[in-house]
């Protein structure tokens, strides 16, 4: 994971406390990831994997390539927050999905997972593909917490002519969006502040829903057959402490797990939700393939 | 002429010596090692099950799943198109630097090796920066009719894929049917015409046949960049419902195996 946004500065941080080298490894985004964590099960190249969110935990799980840890700094950590009691995974930072978008092009935001279906907003909105993409994945997943399995597709179907297109991954979908080609782009609630922060602009905004917001938590776990067990230990209590954790914000664009971080002025414009949403990863894991395919019915037609 | 013919073959066939096997050999270990290994070990995998026996099913699984077949349908459709457009388009280009001498002809000569060149990422920001929502093309129409929105809606289509596969192909055409053409004999024409054959006529009984080459082995080549297009289809298409097989299986391995 050589571009992690905060490794720059956590890194030496951790070598120059307990007098190790730190090799980081990249592997693409987070499905990438565990994928090659189970690719290397028998043998794995690493002792810490990172990036397994609420929506990956279970098959994680499932493949076994982790070891428990119940770090003794895990206290600094809000109980709704540790998403897996087994302490397979350790949260380090989370967020919230929204639909983030430019207010100098759009009088009118969504407040609602419905006011998405408004004529008004036709070809206004860029989504991500959830085979390919974790917000895109996150997207699907916040509609069936909304509509349910039963109701879902048929949002999908009112939805899909104020879609614009449907982009393999993050990155060009907020390129578009920057560009000025749609007014909406499924992003996280923290964006906004990153245009606070770097263009010192406030024109970008994240909405929230009325039904609440998807929530995303990402943790790391140590891998089964780590060579070196016991830094990693150290490293994921390390991780925990504000040290670690005040870096979050302006370099993964994510909220901290320590709530005794502060957070910086821009995040001031990185809205919270009431109510944050999120489905459970088992029914995630045993429906995942099959919500997708309905899904991928509904945007082919 | 027996004799000739068989004088003929011997010279073709010298005897071959070690030195020249070795050389053959050589590309053939590369191409080996670097391409039929890989090629073959990934037919192998569709073709055998997990006990390593051969089987069909893989293959009778793709074929009988709708989302496959629709994928492998478009493919060959948005191919068909665009290879009809780049032609189309093509043509009269070919037949001005075939028969017409002009300033800048060189230059336009030059000009139609650009796609061969230009990576196809570089055309699609170009699509995007002209012809996208915010584009030039929109922003100056809705500057000079004061709209709202985007009037012209190009991209993220079925034919923002055919514009962008033709404009990025159809120097193919003018540059291969140009080269045919250019050795077409005019004095054929002449005669054609002095026996009365005239527009259509003389265009499809008289030239086309001859130019019939160089359009084929234009067709071919367009046909096959579209068919395997993938940067055009990931960013201007607009999402699942213009997936090629390319972009189809750039995803599942993308999800699989990386």
């Amino acid at each position: 994971m050589s571009e992690w946004g905060p490794a720059g500065k956590v890194i030496p941080k951790f070598e120059q406390k307990y007098g190790v080298k730190v090799q980081l490894l990249s592997a693409g985004d987070a499905g990438q990831v565990l994928n090659r964590a189970i690719l290397e099960k028998k043998r794995p190249k690493a002792d810490i994997v990172m990036g397994i969110d609420n929506n990956l935990l279970a098959k994680a799980l499932d493949a076994d390539v982790l070891e428990p840890y119940k770090s003794p700094n895990i206290y600094l950590i809000p109980d709704n927050l540790i998403f897996d009691k087994t302490y397979h995974v350790t949260p380090f930072d989370h967020g919230y999905f929204a639909i983030v978008y430019d207010s100098l092009r759009l009088k009118n935001p969504p407040r609602s997972m419905d006011d998405l279906l408004r004529p008004e907003y036709r070809d206004k909105i860029i989504l991500e593909d959830p085979r390919t993409s974790s917000p895109g994945l996150g997207f699907l997943l916040w509609t069936i917490a909304v509509y349910r399995e039963d109701r879902y597709l048929e949002f999908w179907e009112k939805l899909m002519p104020n879609i614009l297109t449907i982009t393999e991954g993050w990155d060009t979908a907020y390129g578009l969006f920057t560009s000025g080609e749609a007014p909406m782009v499924l992003s996280y609630t923290t964006s906004p502040a990153y245009h606070v922060k770097y263009e010192n602009t406030t024109r970008y905004r994240a909405a929230i829903f009325r039904e609440g917001n998807y929530r995303q938590i990402e943790g790391m776990g140590i891998l089964k057959g780590a060579k070196n067990r016991a830094m990693a230990q150290k490293f994921l209590d390390f991780m925990v402490t504000e040290d670690f954790q005040g870096e979050i914000p302006l370099t993964n664009w994510m909220f901290p797990v320590n709530p005794r971080v502060k957070l910086p002025d821009s995040f001031k414009y990185a809205p919270e939700p009431d109510i944050s949403l999120s489905l459970d990863t088992y029914q995630i894991q045993r429906n995942q393939e099959r919500w997708i395919d309905g899904w991928l019915r509904v945007v082919t037609r | 002429m027996n004799q000739a013919n068989i004088e003929v073959k011997h010279l073709k066939t010298p005897k071959t010596g070690g030195k020249d096997a070795a050389l053959f050999l050589f590309p053939l270990i590369f191409l080996s090692i670097f391409f039929y290994f890989p090629l073959v070990s990934i037919l192998n995998e569709g073709l055998t099950n997990e006990t390593g026996k051969l089987t069909l099913s893989h293959i009778i699984r793709v074929f009988s799943d709708p989302y496959s077949l629709r994928v492998i349908l478009f493919t060959v459709e948005q191919a068909l198109l665009s290879t009809a457009a780049s032609v189309l388009l093509g043509l009269p280009g070919a037949y001005l630097l075939a028969r017409h001498d002009f300033r800048g002809k060189s230059i336009i000569k030059a000009i139609t090796t650009v796609p061969f060149v230009l990576p196809s990422i570089i055309v699609v920001l170009g699509f995007v920066i002209f012809f996208g929502n915010n584009g030039v093309l929109n922003r100056s129409l809705m500057a000079a009719f004061s709209l709202e929105n985007a009037p012209l809606k190009i991209l993220y289509s079925m034919k923002a894929i055919i514009l962008a596969h033709t404009f990025y192909n159809f120097p193919i055409c003018i540059r291969l049917v140009s080269a045919v053409w250019s050795r077409v004999n005019p004095n054929i024409e002449k005669a054609a015409q002095s026996l009365g054959a005239k527009g259509f006529r003389l265009f499809f009984r008289v030239l086309l046949p001859q130019i019939m080459p160089g359009i084929l082995a234009a067709a071919a080549l367009i046909f096959i960049f579209c068919f395997t297009s993938f940067a055009v289809i990931l960013v201007l298409g607009g999402g699942p419902k213009y997936s090629t097989l390319e972009v189809a299986i750039y995803r599942f391995a993308l999800c699989t195996y990386i």
